[in-house]
């Protein structure tokens, strides 16, 4: 398709990377399934499964605790890049991450007040939230702070996205306000709930929590496609994007909602993962260009991958314990980050 | 067929136009000239349906205000001032966002061709942002051309709107967009154009509109409103035209006569 | 024919034997296997003679010395469910705040019998932990033991309470991050454990472990300043905490009485609790006070 229109000797063609990112993709899962602090492999697994049936552990440690959390890492891993992607694109800014729109300070808001405050609600509403209160809590939380951005921003149906890059540093400050008196009102063992909330896991991966953050992490994905050339426009500017074309203001609208979806469900049921939102549309526009319409496919195959990995790195490191899958993210992300920026600035064009 | 009636447009409570109309005609190279913060470049962003407007801009019989970006998109491209590209594509790449905003196929050998018109064949692989000013310029140029690709399409004519094409390119390149421009209205199109430099406009246009302070001083062919006159009033300084100074070098583009060649 | 009999009686008997024999390691491997969560219920367990049994335990588990040679499944409010699995369990016994849920539900859907214990900030309530651990081991005739033995260890540090003609006011300080003096307030552990020990909690008007303004700690008054016994860089000196200045106003900045002592032991509502009431008392009235 494109000829030698966007091929340097440093990009590859499109096709070819994304194929090499679902053999990634699979290659990961495929290795996350096989290992894990009981020591099973995949052989024992065959060997159950097509012999005389696995016994109840094992069975349980393949269907309900690798499985989910292979499914878990991989769709909030997607989410996470995606949502980076869309929003690095609206923002026309290579720096911005799923945090700028209030969504980190209001899914921490949210998980704080639900687990400070939930032994507050009635009995009754209490046991029926259950273990799902703080995933609850978390979504509405970043779902609000984006509205409220949204509509802070929004003059006359137009979207200003440096109103509401501003508005998203006022409001992450109260939100981090409010966080910390509750903080202060929290006993110790609420504390170190929000410690771990804050630090991320796929620990608590059931097929539930899948099922109820999966429709909202869909659309994102599913939208991609029709953003990307959109994206690619505003590129060269809102007003030259609507020269192009292309609905602007209903672009804004679509990219800020469903990454703010897909985010808040992502952190909702993992909690705070940091840096494969910014990293990730990085490494892929480095690699594979900045054309959206690959950018946004690829960007979800390696955010997945890259958080199985760091799942399966989280396992294993202090097994029978684990790490909290965000430091994991950091302490591999964040050097990784720097390398990048160190090392190509020209080509980012920062 | 582009006729604008009644445009008034207020920024900040300030009143940048008043009640400006004119219309162009393609086939014509339309010139918009006048001083600094006459409203030059707001008059071009109201007709391209940019900023709002009060009063009437119909552009192939559509209201401009009225219809969806795509089907504009369709039928004129606007070329700005400057453009910040703010991911490191490729020069290619930024000319082919114009080839599929336009109407008809995409055809990827046209972006190569509509390059090397702009004296940049061979770059389409390289990084926009290491080329220089005025070949960023150029780029620009060619991706507003992949996008009103045909002078003539299914919609009616295709319109050219050019904020100041040439501010940033040497002379040679000046004298190959003002070439540019005159060919596709040859062809059939419509050219609006935003210019400061009057012997390019004398030059190429077939009518001209001369802003002073947010309305019309003066419109009609070149003849009638590049006079001393009309120029000093508007410019507030003297001007002289058609004679050349009694000392000093003057400097002009090689076709100094009244067409190109 | 009683030559048959007695025959017959002793191959019965050898049979019995060998079945018996057969059955219970049978019976002892499953519930051999055992992992305990949370410091004071594995204190409890290997206090009831059971510690041969344990097979991994968590984070907040230090005590026996012996425990932190084995496997250590990580903190107790965030397990990682295949972890756990990873030690082969038969049985797990853990605090009553273990989670997350999930990872309880996927273990209790592995077949392990997962049992939460009941909560302790009393005496009756330490009573109450003891016996549904020692339950759950199928060890009640020990646990009903050790019961007495803390009861009257409580007993004795209760009389010894009565005795004092006065009693000395005792500020808990967590940590001094930052200049701020992080108290034991109304309802804590330290609040308990210096009741038990015949002091009275100077940490009066708040809740829970929080900062307490300069002007609160003087007009608290304490005695004697209490602190866990901490390593390295979390260890406060004395002189940075008599160099704090509401502190250096109260009588134990002026006095310098500080004392420290184990945090599990003197925090921890387990079996230990008499011996930390015990050693307590000791230190804040001297040998024989």
């Amino acid at each position: 398709m494109p000829l030698a229109l966007s091929g340097d000797s440093s990009r590859r063609r499109p096709v070819p990377l994304t194929l090499l990112l679902i053999l990634l993709t699979a290659a990961v899962s495929v290795a996350s399934l096989g290992s894990g602090a009981s020591g099973l492999t995949l052989a024992d697994f065959a060997d159950g499964l097509w012999g005389q049936g696995l016994d109840q552990r094992s069975g349980v440690i393949l269907w309900d605790i690798r499985l989910p959390r292979l499914a878990m890492g991989l769709a909030v891993g997607a989410a996470l890049a995606v949502s980076g992607a869309l929003l690095q694109g609206l923002f026309r800014n290579p720096l911005a991450d799923p945090g700028i729109v209030g969504v980190g300070a209001g899914s921490s808001l949210g998980a704080v007040l639900a687990i400070v405050l939930g032994g507050l609600l009635p009995p009754g509403l209490a046991v029926w939230a259950g273990v799902h209160l703080v995933p609850f809590a978390a979504f509405l939380g970043g779902l609000s702070v984006t509205l409220l951005l949204y509509a802070v921003a929004t003059r006359a149906g137009q979207t200003s996205v440096a109103t509401m890059l501003l508005a998203g540093i006022a409001l992450g400050a109260i939100a981090a306000g409010v966080t910390g008196i509750l903080i202060y009102l929290a006993d110790d063992r609420q504390l170190r709930d929000v410690t771990f909330w804050s630090m991320g896991s796929l620990a608590g991966a059931s097929w539930e929590r899948i099922g109820g953050a999966l429709p909202l992490i869909l659309p994102a994905l599913l939208l991609a496609p029709f953003l990307a050339r959109g994206l690619n426009a505003l590129a060269l500017g809102e007003a030259q994007a609507l020269h192009l074309g292309v609905r602007v203001q209903l672009l804004k609208r679509a990219a800020v909602f469903a990454s703010a979806a897909a985010t808040g469900a992502a952190v909702a049921i993992a909690g705070g993962i940091g840096f494969v939102g910014i990293v990730v549309p990085h490494l892929i526009r480095l690699v594979g260009g900045p054309d959206h319409r690959a950018l946004l496919p690829q960007s979800a195959l390696l955010g997945g991958s890259l958080l199985v990995l760091a799942d399966m790195v989280a396992r294993g490191v202090v097994a029978p314990a684990e790490l909290p899958i965000g430091i994991v993210t950091a302490c591999i992300g964040a050097p990784v980050f720097l390398w990048i920026l160190l090392g190509r600035r020209g080509l980012m064009g920062l | 067929m582009l006729e604008a009636s009644g445009i008034d447009v207020v920024v900040a409570r300030r009143p940048v136009l008043s009640g400006v109309g004119f219309s162009a005609r393609p086939g014509d190279v339309t010139a918009i000239i006048g001083p600094n913060g006459s409203g030059k470049t707001t008059l071009l962003r109201a007709l391209t349906g940019e900023l709002a407007y009060r009063g009437s801009v119909r552009l192939n019989g559509m209201d401009v205000a009225a219809t969806p970006p795509r089907r504009l998109a369709a039928i004129r491209a606007v070329l700005a001032q400057s453009t910040q590209v703010a991911f490191p594509f490729t020069a290619g790449e930024i000319v082919r966002l114009g080839l599929e905003a336009g109407s008809g196929p995409a055809d990827d050998g046209l972006v190569l061709r509509l390059l090397a018109e702009v004296d940049l064949a061979g770059a389409a692989a390289r990084p926009y942002h290491q080329l220089s000013g005025g070949e960023q310029a150029r780029v620009q140029l060619a991706r507003i051309l992949a996008q009103a690709r045909t002078p003539v399409t299914p919609h009616g004519p295709g319109w050219l709107f050019l904020d100041e094409p040439v501010a940033s390119l040497d002379i040679a390149h000046q004298l190959m967009v003002m070439r540019i421009a005159r060919g596709f209205a040859d062809a059939g199109g419509g050219v609006v154009m935003v210019l400061h430099d009057l012997n390019l406009t004398a030059m190429v246009a077939d009518r001209v509109l001369l802003l002073k302070s947010g309305a019309i001083l003066a419109k009609g062919g070149v003849d009638e409103v590049l006079t001393n006159a009309l120029l000093a009033e508007a410019f507030g300084c003297p001007i002289r035209v058609g004679t050349p100074p009694l000392r000093g070098p003057w400097v002009l583009p090689q076709s100094a006569g009244a067409t190109l060649p | 024919m009683i030559a048959r009999s007695y025959a017959s009686l002793q191959i019965a008997l050898i049979g019995a034997l060998a079945l018996a024999a057969a059955l219970v390691p049978a019976f002892a491997e499953g519930e051999e296997r055992v992992v305990t969560l949370g410091g004071s219920v594995t204190e409890i367990v290997v206090a009831l003679g059971a510690g041969d049994r344990i097979v991994a335990r968590d984070t907040t588990s230090n005590f026996p010395e012996s425990i932190l040679a084995l496997p250590d499944v990580g903190y107790i409010r965030a397990l990682s469910p295949e972890g756990v699995l990873s030690v082969d369990p038969g049985l797990i016994v853990a605090e009553g705040d273990a989670g997350p849920p999930e990872a309880v539900e996927v273990l209790r859907a592995a077949g392990i019998p997962f049992h939460l214990m009941p909560e302790a900030t009393t005496p009756e309530g330490l009573d109450a932990k003891v016996r549904a651990v020692a339950k759950v081991l199928g060890l009640g005739a020990e646990g009903e033991r050790l019961v007495a033995e803390i009861d009257a260890g409580l007993a004795a540090a209760r009389a010894r309470a009565d005795a004092l003609p006065a009693k000395q006011r005792v500020l808990f300080v967590l940590s001094l991050q930052g200049g701020r003096v992080m108290a034991g307030g109304e309802g804590t552990e330290a609040e308990g454990i210096i009741a038990i020990s015949g002091g009275v909690n100077a940490g009066t008007g708040f809740q829970g472990y929080k900062p307490m303004t300069d002007e609160a700690i003087i007009a608290a008054a304490p005695d004697v300043i209490l602190m866990m016994d901490r390593e390295g860089d979390l260890a406060v000196l004395d002189q940075d905490l008599f160099a704090q200045p509401a502190i250096a106003l109260t009588p134990a900045g002026t006095n310098r009485r500080v004392i420290r002592m184990d945090g599990m032991l003197l925090l921890g509502f387990g079996p230990r609790t008499p011996q930390a009431a015990h050693d307590l008392y000791q230190a804040i009235y001297g040998a024989g006070g």
